[in-house]
């Protein structure tokens, strides 16, 4: 029950943060206006302009007719587009699961105290440092069919040649392969600095309860790294399916469109086919699908905080 | 139908390098360059680019069709004035003088193309080089160029015949795959390019 007293006190700190609610200032909302307009300018309006291309029968030369949703339509019943989502997911699943187990592995090795560690961390960081074109070209010359690194090894064990960019199946494991090896210094590097703020007296502790190594990295270590694991896996898949130059430089999205994903196909529907209604329209699937992944994937990361 | 199995029977006898699937247009002058193909269809000019073989490069008829029609395709480089520039009466003096001075261009080595205008190939230049004299005297008079049936502009163009349908048909035939599969899936493609 409340007495008397209570209700005095409570007017009188009711009256008192009247007095203290300061008066509505403008100055910052407008010093934030120009950021806002810039954000507005580069993020929304190419975004709102591409969701309106995705409703038109536009070219290069200009936006076209309205025709509703007659663009996604005409992608549900195209077998490229199927392809390109089947590529696209391949390629997404593999370059992050195996640039995960790899980035980890490679993190743990180098959390250890030995000699060369740091020259270790630095040469591991090269995949992900050097320029798109110039590792992808090199890749290009390794994997030749004629006087190529790789199949002069292989020719040495009597096996192949193997024409990797001229055969679907290898060409997506290829453009696969390389595309990991692009991207796991990343995974690598975020790894580890979630690595190295793990309290080191936590695996002292569970050492003297008798815990062996693989129990410390499951009770210990994984736990203190998911959310960064959850990150990282949510922006590989985002930069994964968002890839244009890995296939693009290798393989053009061939042989045979086997290693044409989503982007390369907006991109060959606005540029090649000059169809920007329907180039937009893959584009904003593709963004509708990577909205959709992130939520997935936030909302598990939330349940497990 | 018939030029689509020839290729793929030239695949199954192993007649085709394995690799050529996956092979850019440079990727196929650098295994021509080095021996590594006996026939290659590219364009006039390419002994200059491959000075070290030039004279091992020969050059055959154009090829003929299996109910003994002759062609081969070419492409030209045409010159355009807009009604909507801001000069268009000056633009179209200078291209008139253009026009009158531009022999040297051809003429003079700067340029590995044929010309158009039949008063340059006349030129001792092209006359007097055995390459480019057989090219006149027996593709040019057979050639057509890709708008040869268009009444109008087509922009899809490239999704069918540059890096779209045709590459990748081309690319499943020269993998061994079964021709008629490979022709549905091009014509679907296709068909969708037509759609409007």
């Amino acid at each position: 029950m409340p007495t008397k007293v209570d209700s005095h006190a409570q007017a009188a700190s009711s009256a008192v943060t009247k007095t203290l609610k300061p008066p509505f200032q403008p100055l910052p909302y407008l010093l934030l206006l120009p950021s806002l307009a810039i954000i507005f300018i580069i993020e929304f309006y190419p975004f709102i302009n591409g969701v309106s291309f995705s409703f038109h029968k536009g070219t290069l030369l200009g936006t076209g007719a309205f025709v509703g949703l007659n663009n996604y339509l005409r992608l549900f019943n195209s077998a490229s587009f199927y392809n390109s989502l089947w590529f696209s997911f391949i390629f997404a699943f593999f370059n992050v699961l195996v640039s995960y187990v790899l980035g980890l592995a490679l993190a743990l090795f180098l959390n250890m105290d030995f000699p060369g560690r740091g020259f270790c961390r630095v040469a591991l960081l090269v995949p992900w440092i050097v320029p798109a074109v110039v590792s992808i070209v090199s890749w290009k010359w390794l994997i030749a069919d004629k006087g190529g690194l790789v199949n002069i090894i292989l020719g040495s064990f009597g096996v192949g040649p193997i024409y990797f960019l001229s055969d679907s199946g290898w060409a997506m494991v290829a453009v696969i392969v390389i595309k990991i090896w692009r991207s796991f210094p990343f995974m690598m590097l975020s790894l580890l600095a979630a690595l190295q703020v793990i309290d080191k007296s936590l695996y002292e502790a569970v050492k003297i309860d008798g815990a062996n190594r693989w129990q410390a990295f499951w009770n210990i270590t994984m736990p203190h790294i998911k959310n960064i694991s959850i990150i990282q896996a949510i922006l590989m898949i985002i930069w994964s399916i968002n890839d244009f130059e890995t296939p693009f430089l290798l393989t053009q999205g061939g042989p045979s469109s086997a290693t044409e994903n989503l982007i390369l196909l907006s991109y060959r529907y606005t540029f090649g086919r000059n169809d920007v209604g329907l180039g937009s329209a893959v584009a904003i699937l593709t963004l509708i699908l990577l909205m959709a992944l992130s939520t997935v994937m936030m909302r598990q990361q939330a349940k497990g905080a | 139908m018939e030029a689509f199995g020839l290729l793929a029977d030239l695949v199954k006898n192993h007649d085709v390098y394995p690799a050529a699937a996956g092979y850019s247009n440079e990727d196929a002058v650098s295994a021509f360059s080095q021996g590594k193909g006996a026939l290659f269809l590219n364009n006039p000019g390419l002994s200059g680019r491959l000075p070290k073989i030039a004279d091992k490069i020969g050059l055959v008829q154009p090829l003929v069709g299996p109910h003994g029609d002759k062609g081969t395709i070419f492409w030209v480089n045409n010159i355009m004035l807009y009604k909507q520039g801001k000069h268009p009466a000056e633009t179209k003096i200078f291209l008139a003088w253009w026009s009158e001075h531009e022999k040297d261009l051809w003429t003079k080595g700067h340029n590995t193309q044929l010309p158009v205008r039949k008063s340059f190939a006349a030129d001792p230049y092209f006359q007097g080089n055995a390459e480019t004299k057989f090219i006149l005297d027996n593709y040019v008079p057979v050639a057509k160029t890709t708008a040869t049936h268009a009444t109008e502009i087509f922009p899809k163009l490239n999704d069918v015949e540059g890096e779209g349908a045709l590459q990748s048909l081309s690319q499943s035939l020269l993998q061994g795959k079964d021709v008629n599969s490979s022709v549905k899936t091009a014509a679907d493609r296709l068909k969708s390019v037509l759609e409007d």
